[in-house]
This record gives C-alpha cells, sequence and structure tokens, in this order.
C-alpha cells in the first residue's frame, strides 16, 4: 500500500497518509468549493486502506493528527467520512489515536471536533496550540 | 442618458465611512478575489477571537454568493458583500439578486434557523452531517447557514427587495460578538 500525499493549494488543506509510520496528518484550511474534487479521491484511498489493513496487519496503531484550523460546512461531511472509516478500522481492532489540534482562543474548533467525538462515540485527544 | 457627477464617489465614501464599512466589494466574485478579501479581513480584526468567528462566517457568506447569486447574462454587479463595526459587533453583510420563486423556500429557511437556540442548531446540524444523502453536495445540503447561525451567536438580519416580478434582490447581515 503506498502513501497519500498531497500539497497544500490555495482553498485546500496539506495531506500526508504516511503508511510506512501509519501517521496521517490534515492541515491547514479547507474552503475549496470544489470539494467533492478534493475528497472524493480520498475517500476512495482511504476504504482501500482500510480493506488492506484487515488483510494485513502488519500494524496496529495508526495517529491521525487533525490540524485544520479551518474547514468550510461543504468540508464538513466529507470529514466526518474520514473519521467514519477510522472508526470503523478501530472497531476492527486497529489501535486509533486522533490528535485533535486548535488554538487555545478557537473554543468553536474544539466544539466541532467533540462533536464529531459524541456523534462517532470516538475519543479524541485535545492539543491546543 | 445617465450621467454621475463626480461627487458620486465622495458620496459613496461618506456612506461607507458613516457606517463604519472597513471592506467592502461589489460585483464579480471570482475565486482569487475571495482569498484577497479574506487575507484583508484577517489583517482588519485584531482580536483573534473575533477575527476566527468572523472569517469562519465570512467564508460561508462568500461561497453562499457564488453558489446562488442570481447570474443574468450582462450583468456586472450579481452580488455586494461589507464587512464593517456597529457599536458592539462587527458584521457582514451581503446582497445578490435571486429568483423570485426562490424567495419562500430561503425566507422559510431563515425563520427556521432564527427560532432555534445553540443546542437545537447543533442537533439540525449533526442531523444533516450524519444523514446519507451524502452526494447531494451541491448546496452542502443546508450545513452552511446552520454553521453561520452558530459561529454568530446572534439572529440573522435579512430583507427580500423586490426588482420584478421574476427578481428578487436578498440581503443578509450577520452579527459576530465582541465579547
Amino acid at each position: 500500500m503506498k502513501s497519500l500525499r498531497v500539497k497544500k493549494g490555495d482553498t485546500t488543506p496539506e495531506l500526508d497518509f504516511d503508511v510506512d509510520k501509519m501517521e496521517f496528518l490534515l492541515e491547514g484550511e479547507s474552503r475549496s468549493e470544489d470539494v467533492l474534487i478534493f475528497y472524493e479521491p480520498i475517500i476512495n484511498w482511504l476504504t482501500n486502506f482500510k480493506e488492506w489493513f484487515l488483510k494485513n496487519e502488519s500494524s496496529k496503531k495508526l495517529d491521525f493528527h487533525f490540524k485544520l484550523e479551518y474547514y468550510n460546512s461543504l468540508s464538513a461531511k466529507f470529514i466526518f467520512s474520514i473519521f467514519k472509516i477510522l472508526k470503523e478500522m478501530q472497531v476492527k481492532g486497529l489501535e486509533i489515536n486522533v490528535f485533535w489540534f486548535y488554538d487555545v482562543l478557537d473554543e468553536d474548533l474544539l466544539e466541532c471536533g467533540e462533536e464529531y467525538e459524541k456523534i462517532l462515540g470516538f475519543k479524541f485527544e485535545y492539543i491546543a496550540l | 442618458m445617465k450621467n454621475i457627477n463626480s461627487q458620486f464617489a465622495y458620496e459613496t465614501h461618506q456612506l461607507m465611512e458613516g457606517a463604519d464599512v472597513r471592506l467592502s466589494f461589489s460585483g464579480e466574485f471570482s475565486p482569487d478575489l475571495i482569498t484577497v478579501l479574506l487575507s484583508m479581513a484577517k489583517s482588519n480584526i485584531g482580536d483573534k477571537l473575533v477575527m476566527k468567528k468572523v472569517y469562519n462566517v465570512m467564508i460561508e457568506c462568500l461561497e453562499n454568493l457564488t453558489k446562488h447569486s442570481l447570474k443574468i447574462e450582462g450583468d456586472q454587479f450579481p452580488a455586494i458583500f461589507l464587512l464593517g463595526k456597529d457599536d458592539e459587533y462587527y458584521f457582514l453583510a451581503t446582497g445578490n439578486k435571486i429568483a423570485s420563486n426562490e424567495v419562500n423556500e430561503l425566507e422559510t429557511k431563515l425563520i427556521k434557523v432564527n427560532s432555534l437556540n445553540k443546542k437545537e442548531l447543533m442537533l439540525w446540524y449533526n442531523e444533516i452531517l450524519t444523514s446519507e444523502t451524502s452526494s447531494s453536495f451541491k448546496g452542502g445540503a443546508g450545513l452552511g447557514i446552520i454553521d453561520m447561525a452558530l459561529k454568530s451567536g446572534n439572529r440573522f438580519e435579512y430583507n427580500f427587495n423586490k426588482i420584478d416580478n421574476y427578481h428578487s434582490f436578498f440581503t443578509l447581515k450577520v452579527k459576530v460578538g465582541q465579547k
């Protein structure tokens, strides 16, 4: 399974899903109006990754660093889809740590994380910057 | 014959200054322009907490303008955006043309959003977020307007001005608190 890397764009975040280290990163801003074009390949990749993981349990631990400073409402559903897939992997036995980074002043972003947590029954670690 | 005299710029400037408008644009909104407006807003607002909220609401506002403004051939001014300051609030004001037959649906939605408290808004937001209609991303399934209300923490002010039988001009003012 090859890692997935996407460079930061004007309205899209940087993405680094490193399969060798089992460290995933999503960082920056996600405010593209063409969210489908950006997120669809990512969701597809993650779905494949999930299948690959289930067959190949070489590593049981994955760290997901969520460092989006801002995401628009169009991105929210895709972010939800990402966490949903991660949750499915957790249910299958993978140890998944989600680190949710937020600016200490940005309580809205903290609340967003807590909502995803609540909906999915997923425990996040919060890191205030 | 239309003939605008040179006082027009002065009068417009006075009007903007009087309303404490910090940033404004009238015309067609492109992605590049939105990036510029956002970075200008960022540097204009000193308070980081308020800036983050304004930034959030502003992105949704500008997205609505590009997505929902009625494009009439040859129309150079489909929409307007203003960022200003009242006594206690920053405000974002937008205006755009819409088809008259869309007024009812939009107004119903605005009335609903205005009638809900934070907890109810979050429940509604989560309901849409988790619904399986993930393919209908065209309008973001309505998450944007709820998100704006949550970030704003204030009731929307809005109006529909009839242009003719087929067109209306929709104005929206969203306040972002200082706290």
